[in-house]
């Protein structure tokens, strides 16, 4: 083989892996539009496509596991559900309200946070978003190409946008985790060995407060700008860790109380709250609460909002 | 630089079209070489100076090994060169490993004496390119090979971007010639490298990197994972190092084909051995070849008694083992492969074999066989201590349960897929089948599965994954 034959092989190879993904990224498009989509996916579709909920609990897999939105709907007679996905950030948040407000307007968001929420690196699994690249939402575009200029050349290419999510929809299809039967929550199994309480850093007064990272500090913004231009009532809760720090609270807590109270947003940190950080029985692992711990968690979320007037 | 970062996909088209635009070999190779440094120095520059050390080191004592007319001082200079050589690998790789057993006897002891922290980072593919001079050093000695003369093509020969820091590692024989007389672009050999870094990038994208979380999930908490699940990682792992090594030695010896180089093999469908010598015969070829050249048969190989033949083979994969890390763990995989090979060769001491074919069903179960004994053993090469180790191979044995979802049950069938798919085309191999596709003479096939598996890769692929497992030693 010489040169000009091995040119024409690989022009030919690009040819035609250029009108493969071409056609498959025409065929999924119709397919993300026109089907109800499965397994992880069926919150973030359902949140796209069918918004209805009064209450939207957003957030990551402690969102998705700590807040039960029978709960909600049993005390305030709203329809509630809960968008939490796991391996989620703030980015997503702000994409899934963004995506809601388009075409339904809750009237409460609450948004559960991790304690570092707005310190992590990176943006989680964002990438599930990717199907949704280029079809309309300003906040999934404008986050997924952040990554950098070789990303957003990459999400030209509809194979790549679909990397592993085609596969998933498929298996999904067959068996499914039950993510939209209890209006989005799902609860974390009692597992047979309880986490041990871990020690934590406590914050200890004039100690630096830490600073969040640019980035998630911005996609907060943009939820408190969206949500007080629609308005919608925002919160912030940081669900129980199975921790002790001494009786002081966590510097990321207090981190994003400081951004919350400059926002005017209730924040209701509970990270360290005796009632479940001791109590290894209410928890899955070291950040999540089982089953046993979510409902009692609601019900003190709910007090707490009632407290501060949030549904008024 | 990484082979599964974005920057190579701009260093490697760029490196070939400025190397294919020179027109003196001598304004190539000096082009190579530098690219090759930076390629490393992408890492951590001043590690560069290690292999320039040891590049210069073993030139000049080659050059003295072969104008030496005495023996003895022939003797003395491989000697000082080899363990010049040597010297960083201990320092970087072992100080801090002998430090701590220092320790640990003398705690025994009695004696409590403080643990040293050298805080050394592990520079990338020290153990690889520090074997490479070492095999030069013996080859010059042995007179396989004239010393070279010119520093840059010894330096290229050294440090040569496919192979830099993960091999294969390159006998002075098959690679210095090439360097010296430079390579041309053959399209035959361009397209056939082209082919090879697919499925190189195939084996490490879509099969190691998918399998990897799972592997990691289940090795980092194994105290909290049932044995079926533990079974599964150590199942997955085998194929996660395979096809991270392989990946990457494919990957390795398909960019040298693009610029004309040829590199040599390292594996041969390892998993479809039947027995622990034709695992051997088929696993990082360039390095068990090396042990076999360099330690095996100057230790008396098999042409000794066989107690004597049973010891060199132990201590040539006790030092295979120390040779991959600086841990416990890794000379217990070593001794485990040397008394699997010490096990067989009793065997076949005692029943002679030689003219034995097996049947298909006995060869099957052969094949089984020595898959399970090196899944088991790689358990001692992932797990972070003798006591890990020991605890997941007894979870494995004695406590079966539900299987462990890890990320979700889609990527697990994802990995087997890709791994399912990955043995059909070993199976190919192995049995000689002479169909071919990637590399098919005929275009319209060869374009097809071209582009096949460039969208199954581009549809499956872990693209944010991790280094290559073999970086570290």
């Amino acid at each position: 083989m010489n040169a000009r034959r091995l040119l024409i092989h690989l022009i030919a190879v690009a040819a035609l892996v250029a009108a493969a993904d071409f056609t498959f990224g025409l065929v999924m498009a119709r397919y993300v539009a026109s089907h109800t989509l499965p397994g992880d996916y069926s919150k973030i579709d359902h949140m796209i496509r069918n918004p209805d909920a009064d209450i939207l609990l957003l957030g990551p897999s402690v969102c998705m596991n700590s807040l039960v939105p029978a709960e909600f709907e049993r005390a305030t007679g709203l329809k509630c559900f809960n968008g939490g996905a796991n391996d989620q950030n703030v980015e997503f948040c702000e994409c899934m309200l963004e995506a809601h407000l388009e075409r339904h307007k809750p009237k409460f968001v609450v948004v559960a946070m991790r304690p570092n929420e707005l310190r992590y690196d990176g943006n989680g699994r964002l990438g599930m978003l990717r199907i949704y690249y280029g079809s309309g939402h300003p906040a999934i575009d404008r986050h997924l190409e952040s990554d950098g200029p070789l990303e957003r050349l990459f999400l030209k290419s509809a194979f790549y946008r679909f990397n592993t999510h085609g596969w998933r929809m498929m298996l999904y299809a067959f068996k499914s985790y039950g993510e939209m039967e209890n209006g989005g929550f799902v609860a974390k199994p009692r597992p047979s060995i309880p986490p041990k309480t871990q020690r934590m850093h406590g914050f200890s007064p004039g100690e630096e407060v830490p600073s969040p990272r640019p980035e998630k500090l911005e996609a907060f913004k943009r939820i408190v700008a969206m949500c007080r231009d629609a308005g919608v009532k925002l919160a912030v809760v940081v669900p129980p860790v199975c921790g002790d720090a001494g009786g002081k609270r966590l510097p990321g807590c207090v981190m994003t109380e400081r951004i919350c109270n400059e926002s005017a947003v209730p924040y209701l940190d509970d990270s360290l709250n005796g009632e479940f950080s001791g109590n290894p029985a209410l928890f899955f692992d070291n950040n999540h609460l089982n089953g046993d711990g979510a409902a009692p968690y609601t019900r003190l979320v709910l007090e707490k909002l009632r407290a501060c007037k949030f549904f008024e | 630089m990484l082979f599964n970062s974005l920057h190579f996909l701009f260093f490697f088209p760029a490196v070939c079209a400025i190397y294919f635009a020179l027109r003196s070999r001598r304004m190539r190779n000096l082009f190579l070489l530098a690219a090759s440094y930076f390629f490393y120095m992408n890492w951590r520059a001043e590690y560069a100076l290690l292999i320039l050390w040891g590049t210069a080191l073993t030139y000049f004592t080659a050059l003295g090994i072969e104008k030496s007319q005495s023996r003895r001082t022939r003797i003395w200079l491989l000697t000082g060169g080899i363990s010049g050589v040597l010297l960083p690998l201990f320092v970087f790789k072992y100080l801090t490993f002998a430090a701590s057993t220092v320790v640990s006897l003398l705690g025994f002891a009695g004696l409590r004496v403080p643990m040293p922290d050298f805080e050394l980072l592990l520079p990338v593919g020290i153990s690889f390119f520090s074997f490479q001079m070492i095999g030069y050093l013996v080859d010059v000695h042995r007179g396989n090979i004239d010393a070279e003369r010119n520093f840059a093509t010894y330096a290229l020969f050294i440090s040569f971007f496919p192979q830099l820091v993960a091999g294969p590692i390159e006998r002075a024989t098959n690679l210095l010639p090439q360097v010296r007389n430079g390579s041309r672009f053959d399209g035959q050999l361009a397209f056939d490298g082209i082919a090879m870094m697919l499925w190189g990038y195939f084996m490490k994208l879509c099969v190691a990197e998918r399998v990897a979380p799972y592997v990691d999930a289940v090795f980092n908490n194994w105290q909290h994972h049932n044995g079926t699940s533990l079974l599964l990682g150590a199942v997955f792992f085998s194929f996660r190092i395979y096809c991270d090594f392989c990946g990457y030695s494919l990957i390795a010896r398909g960019t040298a084909a693009v610029m004309g180089f040829r590199l040599m093999e390292n594996f041969r469908q390892p998993y479809l051995a039947c027995g622990m010598k034709d695992f051997w015969r088929r696993w990082h070829i360039s390095l068990s070849t090396w042990f076999m050249d360099y330690v095996y048969i100057p230790l008396g190989g098999n042409r000794c008694s066989t107690p004597r033949h049973l010891l060199n083979l132990m201590a040539t994969f006790l030092l295979s083992g120390i040779w991959h890390g600086a841990n416990w763990t890794f000379v217990v995989w070593g001794w485990l492969h040397g008394m699997a090979l010490c096990i067989g060769v009793a065997i076949r001491r005692v029943v002679p074999m030689k003219d034995f074919r097996a049947p298909i069903p006995l060869r099957i179960v052969g094949i089984a066989a020595t898959f399970a004994f090196a899944t088991l053993a790689w358990v001692f090469f992932r797990a972070d201590s003798l006591a890990s180790a020991i605890g997941i191979l007894g979870k494995i044995f004695t406590s079966p349960g539900p299987l462990f979802n890890g990320d979700g049950f889609p990527n697990q069938l994802l990995g087997a897929a890709c791994i399912m798919l990955l043995m059909a085309a070993e199976l190919k191999e192995h049995v000689g089948l002479k169909m071919r596709f990637l590399t098919s003479g005929n275009p319209v096939v060869a374009v097809v599965s071209t582009s096949a598996l460039l969208s199954i890769i581009m549809l499956t692929a872990v693209w944010r994954g991790g280094e290559f497992i073999y970086f570290q030693f």
